[in-house]
């Protein structure tokens, strides 16, 4: 094994056979044929990358980062990661744009405060016109909506005292989504782990989790975000908690990307990083937890596996999940892109492929013909209620809403 | 996670076997790094590429063959069933163990097959060819067929070949990034009024001929479709012949296989690899940790090796040795380094028999025992030369199979003495 450590690059891009088996999984490809394609826009140009670091491509902005290339290749080339990082090396300067919808931890308490205002401009159609025209962000794709109050302050105020006494601790990663937009999640996790004997603690100082700074190539930023979400990961662990995201791409992002994109040495604590169903499944199978459902429970629902969790590999865990709960008609979804892939299908030079990419999934929704799709992840859900208005939902809300937590608490004598 | 059985490798043996155990009941996973070599599918499944008289005399010229642990009787067994699995799962194969025909190949040669997939063009004998009037259809643009050398391999069997390229406004958008004009792409376009235009075109070509042969980029995601082309190009019987990959038949039987095994009731694990095993006190094989679940174990009764050989990672060339990389299992191959290749490519070249050592049950040897939980199938096996002899899919099916049934019979058994 010597031999390959010195001729492995870090991303391992020589490890390309040429089989153009990613190509075929690519939904970029697949409704544009600008894109060259992931073994061309990856391992093939980056040869030449590597000779003339100046040799960019125009065509990288259309790669999704759905990592779905690196699930198909069979000799394990970070096909992703390459691309990630050329498109973030090749651009000069960034838009305004960019920095905007990637967010920033020092403007969300701000935004909270003027939430209601916030949201009802955002809403307007000459605002929607503006942001489009000035700063190409499509009028077409409604702005997320902005929490009152954020999830962190909920949790500080109203949750933090009911954590004394538990005999066992998670550290919860809420997200920005989480905290800003939908602190209801948040507040389903803890009481699911309050109910089954777990108490939930948050970072002291949780940063985004750089999921989108990284997809708008702002490495630097998510460099900085990155190196202190890792060392308070770290003090976590320490103190013997795992940190549990409900959002797969941050959990995807602080495992994988830390490393193989921002080149943060993240191996000590990469694998105490996991996502709720991952975490709640684990327990209930090794029977160190128990669930309760209501009894008079019912709905059926169409799983969609996510991009990133197909990534993670983890879409398992939450199927399993979903599984005990009685009533509940799953149909699973055949695994496709939903186009999004964050805040890729709100930036206007995408959007229209983002719904080319997006419609084959709506055409197999429909063809279930259910009214409730649920997904692990939170810009899925964006786009499915967008494009076809029908609710969409996490696995732990539907599991805060089958639970019966009176009985599961009783079962787990929680405190 | 605790199951019955779990399968090493998502080819096509990783496939056939978990659909055969899933179909029996057994609580069945696939972890699956990557997709397999099923994506350059020739659209045949070979059994040998020499005809039935020499498979019979295997085991006095090819004593260590995979075929000769199976046993020709099962052979013959497993070939009828994998058809009626493939069907099931929604492919038609033609042809059976009895009577071999001859497939075409992408550059217009004839090899013999057992089973090929009924939309590809076969041929009884090489006779058959004699007078035959045959239209070779390319798609302009596309560079992965190739009808000139497809004309004059079949010419000189005796067939009047004509040669004609077709455009279709749908593939010029394809077109703009000419590098990607591959099967799967044409394929994508492949419905609707584009089938229908192009199958007005090369009916109109196809005057005086009683045989047309297209690329084949037909159904990536609907099985009907190359059916429903042909019944739309009358009158001549159309047919396809194999592209460079990525093979749209082989995509899809891809495709269709995995649906079939989770329409079972199996789990399906991809994109992620299997990195170390832990055992029991026994020696038995408990369970294994993948990169992906990392500390959380995929535990199970028997597993089963079906990662392929080289390009599936079942095996790996380190500038020292061959090793198979999870388990360490013994390897048969050359000590040499300079003996693992044949000086002409196109030659026999040793490495293509390398692979693992495995008992008469498909048990590999680890440091010369039998690893009692674990078989091996498929193209990870030592002793054939998937290329020379036109072995590849008789081997990896006909030994998946085997190690299903072992895995079966051996729980049968199990059951019984607990009872």
């Amino acid at each position: 094994m010597k031999y390959h450590k010195r001729v492995s690059s870090e991303n391992n891009f020589e490890q390309c056979i040429k089989c153009t088996i990613c190509t075929v999984y690519c939904p970029m490809l697949e409704v544009n044929p600008l894109y060259p394609g992931p073994k061309q826009a990856g391992p093939d140009a980056e040869r030449y990358r590597l000779k003339d670091p100046q040799i960019c491509d125009e065509a990288l902005k259309y790669c999704l980062n759905c990592k779905r290339c690196e699930v198909s290749c069979p000799s394990g080339v970070r096909i992703g990661d390459i691309i990630a990082i050329a498109k973030a090396k090749s651009r000069h300067g960034h838009s305004v744009r960019d920095r905007l919808l990637s967010g920033s931890d020092s403007m969300d308490g701000v935004v909270a405060s003027v939430a209601p205002a916030l949201n009802s401009l955002l809403e307007k159609k000459s605002v929607r016109r503006f942001m489009d025209r000035c700063l190409a962000i499509d009028e077409r794709r409604p702005m997320p909506k902005y929490a009152s109050e954020r999830f962190s302050s909920w949790f500080r105020k109203s949750a933090q005292r009911e954590q004394e006494g538990f005999g066992k601790y998670v550290t919860y990663f809420h997200g920005s989504y989480v905290n800003c937009n939908y602190p209801e999640l948040g507040k389903e996790f803890v009481r699911i782990l309050n109910a089954v004997g777990y108490g939930v603690r948050l970072m002291d100082d949780e940063r985004y989790c750089g999921i989108a700074k990284i997809s708008s190539g702002l490495l630097r930023q998510a460099e900085r975000d990155a190196e202190r979400n890792v060392e308070a990961i770290r003090k976590e662990v320490a103190e013997g908690r795992r940190v549990i995201a409900t959002s797969p791409s941050c959990a995807l992002v602080m495992r994988e990307e830390y490393q193989h994109i921002l080149g943060i040495d993240n191996s000590d604590v990469k694998n105490y990083i996991s996502l709720s169903t991952r975490f709640l499944y684990r327990l209930w199978e090794r029977g160190e937890i128990k669930l309760a459902f209501k009894e008079d429970y019912h709905r059926k629902v169409a799983y969609h596996s996510a991009c990133h969790m197909e990534k993670l590999g983890w879409v398992l865990y939450s199927t399993a999940l979903l599984r005990l709960v009685p009533g509940l008609e799953l149909v699973m979804l055949p695994s496709q892109c939903c186009g999004m892939a964050g805040f890729y299908g709100y930036k206007k030079e995408n959007y229209d492929f983002s719904q080319a990419i997006g419609e084959k999934l709506f055409e197999r929704i429909r063809q279930t013909g259910v009214d409730t799709v649920v997904t692990d992840c939170e810009t899925c859900k964006w786009q499915i209620e967008m494009s076809m208005g029908l609710e969409v939902m996490n696995p732990i809300t539907l599991l805060a809403e089958a639970i019966d937590f009176e009985k599961t608490r009783d079962l787990n004598q929680n405190k | 996670m605790r199951y019955e059985a779990i399968i090493i490798g998502g080819g096509l043996g990783g496939l056939v076997s978990g659909i055969r155990l899933a179909q029996a009941g057994r609580r069945v996973a696939i972890i699956s790094a990557g997709k397999s070599a099923l994506h350059f599918c020739s659209g045949s499944l070979e059994l040998w590429s020499k005809w039935r008289e020499e498979l019979l005399g295997l085991s006095e010229s090819h004593p260590s063959h995979p075929y000769n642990i199976v046993g020709l009787e099962r052979l013959e067994r497993y070939t009828k069933e994998v058809k009626e699995m493939f069907r099931r799962a929604g492919m038609s194969l033609v042809g059976d163990f009895e009577k071999p025909h001859y497939r075409l190949t992408p550059i217009g040669g004839l090899k013999p097959a057992w089973l090929t997939l009924e939309e590809y063009v076969t041929f009884g004998a090489k006779s058959d060819l004699e007078g035959r009037r045959v239209l070779i259809v390319g798609l302009e643009g596309y560079l992965d067929f190739y009808p000139e050398f497809i004309a004059s391999g079949l010419g000189r069997l005796g067939a009047e070949c004509r040669v004609e390229k077709v455009s279709l406004p749908e593939l010029e958008r394809l077109r703009e990034s000419a590098a990607e004009m591959r099967a799967v792409g044409i394929a994508r376009q492949m419905q609707g009024e584009a089938l229908e235009r192009l199958a007005e075109k090369v009916s109109g070509l196809a005057e005086g001929c009683d045989l047309v042969l297209l690329p084949a980029v037909f159904g990536l995601a609907d099985e009907e479709c190359f059916r429903r082309f042909a019944r739309m190009m009358k009158p001549a019987e159309v047919r396809v012949a194999p592209t460079v990959s990525a093979s749209v038949p082989g995509v899809r039987a891809q495709r269709l296989l995995s649906e079939e095994f989770v329409r079972l009731g199996g789990q399906l694990i991809q994109g992620d690899r299997v990195v170390s095993y832990q055992l029991d006190r026994s020696g038995r094989i408990e369970s294994l940790s993948t990169i992906n679940h990392a500390d959380i174990l995929f535990r199970a009764d028997d597993f089963i090796l079906a990662t392929g050989s080289f390009f599936g990672r079942g095996l790996v060339a380190t500038s020292e040795n061959i090793v198979e990389p999870i388990f360490g299992l013994d390897v048969v191959a050359a000590e040499a380094r300079e003996e693992w290749c044949g000086e002409k490519i196109l030659g026999e070249q040793p490495f293509q028999r390398f692979g693992v050592r495995v008992d008469g049950r498909l048990h590999p040897l680890k440091g010369g025992r039998p690893v009692e939980n674990l078989y091996a199938v498929g193209s990870v096996l030592a002793g054939a030369d998937a290329v020379k002899e036109g072995c590849g899919a008789g081997v990896v099916i006909s030994t998946a199979l085997m190690a299903a049934d072992e895995i079966l019979e051996q729980n049968g058994k199990r059951k019984e003495e607990s009872l």
